[in-house]
């Protein structure tokens, strides 16, 4: 599954936690999106990628775009073990070239979906994001789904974040 | 529109639909899914029954986003946050502090503060929807 971390995220740490910068700043809280470009390697999603709808180079497209037929993003409070869906303890894998800080979040639930679906259909990764306006707001990271999900009337989607700094 | 959906399950998703009959056709499949122990979605996971279902005109998250507030206003609330986390010795950890100002502008309840099924967000919900739309999933 492949992954990335967007040029936000980065900066959090350069320029928020080490700078202290009042511009560069997290948000309220955390909304999870679903896309349908692929996190790829190095060619669908770049570090600088943006939300588009429009579908170039490395812009990165929001299901339900045109129809939301029930999808909207999903907020993840900016807490710990605190909010009603908010990040977990972190634990530390002390391997030295792999490990890291992870945290996973409490799952979030897209849907229940409607009609025939959002259009565009067809979540090939999720991000987490700010905002709730589709195809808008800065990225900070995304990874794949296992494969393509297409939605339909009553279905559901469930996403567990779980993010490694190392 | 936008739907706050809380499962029996106790998660919950948000909606975007454009009426209160859309949201109800695909809440009441996936309820009706539920009844019979079928899938929920792609992935393969169990259907939820549904709960309660709260409408919002926009999205619940949309809870004071630019983080901002009138500066007589911020002025009452961090003396306020001052006087309720300072020690006995009158002291104030700075870190504490500034952690209580920013969970001000911050869009859902704490877990302690929600009532069984009750909304995640401060947003208030413009109304709830009668579940009995949900009766005819079982036949």
């Amino acid at each position: 599954m492949a992954t990335i971390v967007f040029n936000r995220m980065a900066q959090m740490i350069t320029d928020y936690t080490l700078g202290a910068s009042g511009s560069i700043t997290p948000p309220a809280a955390w909304t999870v999106g679903l896309s349908t470009t692929a996190v790829g390697s190095g060619s669908n999603m770049m570090r600088n990628s943006v939300w588009s709808v429009t579908i170039s180079g490395s812009n990165v497209n929001e299901i339900g775009s045109t129809t939301p037929a029930g999808y909207a993003r999903q907020t993840i409070a900016k807490s710990i073990n605190t909010g009603s869906i908010d990040w977990g303890t972190s634990s530390l894998d002390n391997t030295f070239s792999t490990g890291g800080s992870s945290t996973t979040a409490d799952q979030v639930t897209f849907g229940a979906f409607t009609g025939a679906g959002p259009s565009p259909n067809g979540a090939n990764s999720w991000a987490i994001t700010e905002g709730t306006t589709i195809n808008a707001g800065n990225l900070h990271v995304a990874a794949d789904t296992a494969a393509t999900r297409t939605f339909a009337v009553g279905d559901t989607e469930k996403v567990t974040a779980t993010i490694k700094a190392g | 529109m936008f739907l706050e959906v809380v499962y029996e399950t106790g998660r919950m998703s948000v909606m975007e639909v454009d009426s209160e009959a859309e949201g109800m056709e695909g809440l009441r499949v996936h309820h009706q899914r539920a009844m019979k122990g079928e899938p929920g979605g792609p992935l393969g996971q169990p259907a939820e029954r549904i709960a309660a279902v709260y409408v919002y005109d926009e999205h619940p998250n949309n809870y004071n986003e630019d983080q901002t507030m009138s500066a007589d206003v911020a002025e009452k609330t961090v003396a306020e946050l001052i006087k309720t986390t300072k020690d006995k010795n009158g002291v104030v950890s700075l870190d504490n502090l500034a952690q209580q100002v920013r969970s001000l502008s911050h869009p859902m309840n704490n877990e302690s503060d929600i009532e069984a099924f009750g909304s995640r967000y401060k947003n208030k919900e413009r109304k709830s929807l009668d579940l009995k739309f949900l009766e005819g999933a079982t036949s």
